[in-house]
């Protein structure tokens, strides 16, 4: 009975996904103007139940973006402004003794890792004993405090920002937990109309507000159908060939992707193609999502720095060649 | 409709399909190359070939037609050289490009198709909805929209021209007269046929003797001893350095002279007498007596 109620609901979550997908998306608009690439991206981690790393210059709204999205859903929001001082309690949580009837003990007390979505601001700045504390939460969805652990709530995201210019104090985040996010997302600087756009509405006094449109079951049946997404053989093919592409160490790549980014651009793309209210997996979607998947898990060569090549040119250039 | 089963349909018409171009190709390839061979006169080439020119001149008899060895040879020939083009020209036919082919001529099935083809065995919300508006575009497509009439008229055209042009060629005797001699010998490995295995051939030197002469091929001198006494034999300078074939070729005596004509006159045949010395008449017939007796 279960089953069938759990099946009837997807089906009905299934035929609305398009409105829903279009009306999350004017909530968002709501508040966040343009970015619809950057803001499309953070829902496709979000139905991959992956993390996202979204990286720019400061002012470009990439809090905003996220926080603003988190509110467009019914989940639990928890932000953690990372500095050079935050403790991994302070992000985990800590046994507190607490009295009662006389008698003291120990309770766990938990941080701001108990959440559904988690935005760790400037993950950058954090030192990397706090930072490597997150990687038990991304991969294993679970804390471990003395012989404790905790699994976190259902649906688990952290969405990570980090700031490219200013180095100074900050410690890069290592291969290990670079990977572990689904998505590096760029937020580019917004267009002259969308400028003004950002300046009328933000100088108002009526500051614009979001609905929550996306409630946690409905979350979770949207994730299931994205890995229900069907893809063929041979543009799931192609996506593997582009990231094993990575791995040939030629003038430009130093080190490549893991297996770990073919199931990411696979399942982005799946998701992609839910939001686009497609029923199959198109090559648009590999070409797509092939940016933020791969961008943060390649390492080029000296030599390509010196010459100022990106990791994106690089991708696009691998693009070109697998068609 | 099952989405498997109609491609599987698809593929088994585009296969006929390919094996009509197939076919067209090879005719047309092989006439081409007849009409050609026929033009170049290419049959002179078979009494070149030692081994097929003792068949040069032949025939035999099809369906009450007698056909020549030369025309028979030719045509295995140009079969031959069309089966190995048509086969080039089509290696790189896709063997199952039937959902490559209907994606193409149906934009709007286009990577859903495949999908779907993929998919087909997948039980979920998302398939059953692909493979039910996949199914019902399909109902549209027609197999025999995938035939390329287009080629099939070209590759007949090509056809008949060359039908055309190879009976005008051989009713007006059309054609070049090539070397084919000077051809044949200019192939590698050809001229050996004139040079048998088990002949040496002597590499001459530019003056055109076998070698300089100053090669020591005789080695020291041999000793053996023979009843105590010692025999030399040592080879003679020139010995085991083959001979010339121009040596024998200069006693050929290619040039005849006319004997000088005569008065016919009679001219008794050569008859052979037997002219036994006198007195052994007796003695051979008492021999042959004798052994008449034993």
């Amino acid at each position: 009975m279960a089953s069938d109620l759990n099946s009837r609901d997807i089906t009905q979550t299934y035929k609305v996904a398009g409105d829903m997908f279009a009306t999350l998306s004017n909530e968002i608009g709501k508040v966040v103007v343009g970015q619809k690439e950057t803001v499309e991206q953070i829902i496709i981690a979000i139905l991959c139940n992956g993390h996202a790393l979204v990286e720019s210059n400061p002012g470009l709204g990439k809090t905003l973006t996220i926080s603003t999205i988190s509110k467009s859903m019914d989940l639990n929001f928890s932000r953690i402004q990372c500095t050079p001082d935050l403790m991994p309690a302070d992000i985990t949580g800590t046994n507190i003794i607490e009295e009662s009837d006389g008698h003291k003990q120990f309770k766990f007390e938990p941080g701001p890792i108990f959440a559904n979505i988690v935005l760790a601001d400037e993950i950058n700045r954090a030192s990397p004993k706090t930072q490597s504390a997150l990687l038990e939460a991304m991969q294993e969805k679970q804390i471990t405090i003395g012989n404790d652990t905790y699994l976190l709530e259902q649906p688990f995201f952290i969405l990570a920002t980090q700031n490219p210019i200013e180095m100074e104090g900050t410690f890069p985040l290592p291969e290990a937990q670079l990977d572990r996010f689904l998505l590096k997302i760029i937020v580019e600087y917004p267009k002259y109309e969308e400028e003004i756009e950002i300046v009328d509405r933000y100088t108002r006094s009526a500051m614009p507000s979001v609905g929550k449109v996306l409630n946690k079951n409905t979350l979770i049946d949207l994730q299931k159908l994205t890995r229900d997404m069907p893809v063929a053989d041979d543009i799931r093919n192609r996506a593997i060939k582009i990231v094993m592409s990575t791995r040939v160490k030629n003038e430009f790549i130093e080190y490549g992707a893991s297996p770990r980014a073919s199931i990411g651009l696979i399942l982005a793309a799946k998701a992609r193609a839910l939001i686009q209210g497609r029923n199959f997996v198109s090559n648009e979607d590999i070409d797509a999502m092939a940016y933020p998947i791969l961008r943060h898990r390649m390492i080029l060569t000296f030599e390509s720095e010196r010459k100022g090549v990106t990791t994106d040119q690089v991708i696009r250039n691998i693009l070109e060649k697998i068609k | 409709m099952d989405v498997r089963d109609f491609i599987k349909k698809q593929e088994s018409a585009l296969k006929r399909y390919r094996r009509v171009y197939k076919l067209l190709d090879f005719i047309t390839i092989l006439i081409i190359l007849y009409t050609i061979m026929v033009v170049l006169n290419f049959d002179q080439v078979f009494t070149f070939i030692a081994s097929l020119e003792v068949r040069v001149g032949t025939s035999y008899e099809v369906a009450g037609r007698t056909i020549p060895f030369e025309t028979v040879a030719m045509l295995l020939i140009a079969a031959f050289m069309s089966l190995i083009l048509t086969l080039l020209l089509h290696i790189r036919d896709r063997k199952t490009a039937a959902i490559l082919q209907i994606e193409q001529k149906y934009p709007n099935l286009r990577e859903r198709l495949r999908t779907a083809y993929d998919n087909s065995n997948v039980d979920n919300i998302i398939v059953s909805d692909l493979l039910e508006a996949v199914s019902s575009n399909l109902t549209k497509v027609r197999s025999s929209e995938f035939l390329r009439k287009k080629r099939i008229i070209v590759s007949i055209v090509l056809i008949l021209l060359s039908v055309s042009a190879l009976t005008y060629i051989t009713t007006n005797n059309i054609g070049t007269n090539p070397d084919w001699e000077e051809v044949i010998n200019s192939i590698p490995g050809m001229q050996e046929e004139d040079n048998p295995g088990d002949v040496a051939v002597i590499d001459e030197g530019e003056d055109g003797q076998g070698g300089n002469g100053n090669e020591d091929l005789t080695g020291e001198p041999t000793v053996v001893v023979v009843d105590g006494e010692e025999v030399d034999l040592s080879l003679p300078p020139g010995t085991g350095t083959g001979f010339n074939p121009n040596d024998e070729a200069e006693e050929i005596i290619e040039d005849f002279e006319n004997s000088p004509g005569g008065p016919p006159t009679v001219t008794p045949s050569g008859t052979y007498s037997e002219e036994l010395p006198e007195g052994y008449e007796t003695v051979i017939r008492d021999y042959f007596e004798q052994l008449a007796e034993e």
